[in-house]
């Protein structure tokens, strides 16, 4: 199944979809990686909506011109380096992940019919740059430009493969579980 | 050629191979992403196969880092014997990713290691050898964080198995180095010893020819089948390097030096 998906995505959008099925995200994406999720965590208000957003796993390279900012490459990072704070970040309503290499098994479980992760190849920054039309905001940006969360609009944002569903499947832990069956052969 | 000028055409060359290593993936590793690509049965692998090619190929069009994690640049240093360096080599190198930031432009992400807060040091690493001749040969790696994030040193004891300590390491690591990776051994010598051993197999071009021992390796790493990213399939490896020394006969050190499949590589020779 492939679809395209307008943000904001809501949990009975999510649930549609299983492992293996892929996407794309047209509208707004909020770029988020290891201090950005204890920054957002910590803050009573964050200066944006949680509420049904997309996270993108994510430390662009930016570069400052005049005025605008302009996008450079923007691939995903490692996205279990977020795992320990994710399960709070699903609470607060987050449906959507994007990023690279898989998550926990704990975050699999707090995915529980209202949040999935897409997986965009790794270090392909210039793919991801392609389908990014506009930066809209910064927030966090004494974080610096790779820490700090970047409002983007994208548009076809994808191919996105759906690795971690909302209903506790996961792509990486099966290919885990049965590589370290073959180790211990 | 005087001093001013030696020290500033050795800064315009580093520039030079940083932008070459950022925006140019090198043959070898083009060549063997292809044939994996053509190998695989897995969809998914060939998909993401493909969109790695797909990708090298727009950034060089661009002449744009293919990668936002633009690495740490590791520079491998050999110094002919004959030649004489009356400059500050890393005070050149500072200065030449200090341009290429906003040359490039690079990310900047170093910071300091205990407050996180941004670093105005530049972050590099060298790596020395001498050599016959009156040059200075220089290659550049830049590594990005993902894979240098998942290597790993064990000071094993003597009777404990080498492989499965590489194969652990490997499973363990799944899709988060970015697969297929480059896995770089340092076999014997001390605990820093090994790790510099790995390191340096990274400088090695694919196209060289495989050992028995590099080419059992690689078989069994790929028989994990953890594949491209991580989502399964046939490549999780590209290559396997071994470099060995001799060790006490009390130890054992390994290094697991791991590369994503952004092996970033340029080099150039200036005589001095």
């Amino acid at each position: 199944m492939s679809s395209i998906l307008k943000t904001p995505i809501r949990p009975e959008d999510v649930r549609h979809f299983k492992v293996g099925d892929v996407v794309y995200i047209s509208g707004v994406v909020y770029t988020a990686r290891d201090k950005a999720h204890v920054k957002i965590l910590s803050d009573p208000q964050p200066p944006f909506s949680l509420l049904n957003a997309c996270i993108y796993h994510s430390g662009p390279l930016i570069v400052k011109d005049g005025p605008t900012y302009r996008v450079i490459a923007a691939g995903p990072t490692t996205s279990a380096r977020m795992s320990k704070q994710t399960p709070a970040i699903v609470k607060r309503g987050v449906t959507t992940i994007i990023g690279k290499g898989g998550m926990s098994a704990e975050v699999v479980l707090s995915f529980a019919s209202r949040c999935f992760y897409l997986a965009f190849p790794g270090g392909c920054g210039i793919l991801a740059k392609e389908r990014i039309e506009e930066v809209l905001d910064v927030y966090y940006a004494e974080l610096g430009f790779t820490e700090a969360v970047w409002k983007l609009r994208v548009r076809d944002f994808g191919p996105l493969l759906v690795a971690i569903d909302s209903h506790g499947e996961s792509i990486y832990n099966s290919i885990q579980t049965s590589s370290r069956a073959k180790l211990n052969r | 050629m005087t001093h001013t000028s030696i020290k500033e055409a050795f800064i315009r060359h580093t520039i030079d191979a940083l932008r070459e290593a950022e925006t140019q993936l090198p043959s070898d590793v083009t060549k063997a992403l292809a044939r994996a690509a053509k190998a695989e049965t897995s969809e998914l692998a060939k998909e993401q196969l493909s969109a790695i090619l797909e990708n090298a190929k727009l950034a060089a069009a661009a002449g744009l880092p293919m990668c936002q994690d633009t690495g740490i640049p590791i520079f491998s240093l050999e110094i002919g014997r004959e030649t004489s360096i009356d400059f500050n080599l890393k005070e050149a190198l500072a200065t030449a990713i200090q341009q290429a930031t906003n040359l490039i432009p690079l990310r900047e992400h170093a910071v300091d290691p205990i407050t996180r807060v941004s670093s105005k040091e530049p972050l590099f690493d060298t790596l020395y050898s001498i050599c016959d001749g009156d040059e200075l040969s220089v290659t550049v790696l830049v590594k990005g964080a993902g894979s240098e994030n998942v290597s790993a040193l064990a000071m094993l004891e003597p009777t404990q198995d080498v492989t499965s300590f590489v194969l652990n390491t490997v499973c363990e690591s799944g899709g988060k180095p970015c697969p297929p990776i480059i896995v770089g051994l340092g076999i014997g010598s001390t605990f820093d010893g090994s790790a510099r051993l790995a390191k340096k197999t990274l400088f090695r071009s694919l196209d060289e020819k495989e050992n028995t021992f590099e080419a059992h390796m690689l078989e069994q790493i790929n028989n994990l089948g953890i594949g491209p990213m991580g989502l399964g399939g046939r490549t999780t490896a590209l290559r396997v390097f071994v470099e060995k020394a001799p060790c006490h006969t009390a130890m054992l050190p390994v290094a697991v030096a791991i590369q994503c499949w952004a092996d970033r590589k340029a080099r150039f020779r200036i005589k001095l």
